[in-house]
């Protein structure tokens, strides 16, 4: 790598690029994640059709944890 | 430890691993160009070197920091179960390889000629990382 003088606005350009990416990728991510969760995400029922709530199901068949007791 | 990440993430423990680790795959890519740039291989006329390599090592430190959040949840909250065993190996991996390429660039420069091989294996391990877990959980995969 060289050993130049760094030009100020190019560092601070190429520095905002990186925090737009950020930006960008939380908007696109969370917008991604609420996409179809509709449900009361309070609700330890562990109902619900969103991936929040599929994740929920698959945690707690995975660790038995959590959630209302199994029915008899 | 648990009940503390719950606290801190108001639950949402998936949704907030999966929101940090897209940032830092998002970022790693950013990486990629701001090293080619900083190595000569790419140059545009708006980007110079010295300053690409600069932002190069920023932002790779932003990575780390995120990676360690992302780790430390991971093993405090998952552990390691029978599930995901290929994640589990890939970030394991990960964090050894990230380990040594620090310290390469901190403290063992002699070994400097193995920082682009460190470099490109830290991505394809990240990238490795994230799909198995956070791109799954984004896919629809649960």
């Amino acid at each position: 790598m060289d050993r130049e003088r760094i030009a100020p606005r190019q560092l601070l350009g190429s520095i905002l690029v990186a925090l737009a990416i950020v930006a960008i990728v939380i908007v696109v991510v969370v917008a991604r994640l609420g996409t179809g969760t509709g449900e009361n995400r309070h609700d330890d029922s562990g109902g619900g059709k969103g991936k929040v709530a599929a994740s929920e199901r698959r945690r707690r068949r995975l660790t038995g944890r959590g959630g209302a007791p199994p029915r008899p | 430890m648990e009940q503390l990440i719950d606290d801190l993430t108001f639950g949402n423990v998936y949704e907030v691993k999966t929101v940090l680790a897209s940032v830092a795959a998002a970022l790693a890519v950013y990486q990629l160009l701001l090293i080619a740039v900083g190595y000569g291989k790419l140059r545009p006329r708006f980007l110079a070197s010295p300053a690409a390599s600069l932002t190069h090592r920023a932002s790779g430190d932003v990575i780390v920091v995120l990676v360690a959040i992302v780790a430390l949840t991971c093993l405090a909250h998952f552990g390691f179960d029978d599930h995901g065993r290929l994640h589990q190996v890939t970030g394991a991996l990960l964090i050894a390889v990230f380990a040594f390429k620090i310290a390469v660039i901190r403290w063992w420069h002699g070994l400097g000629r193995l920082l682009p091989l460190l470099g490109t294996c830290v991505f394809v391990l990240l990238a490795l990382t994230w799909l198995t877990s956070a791109g799954h959980f984004l896919g629809g995969g649960g």
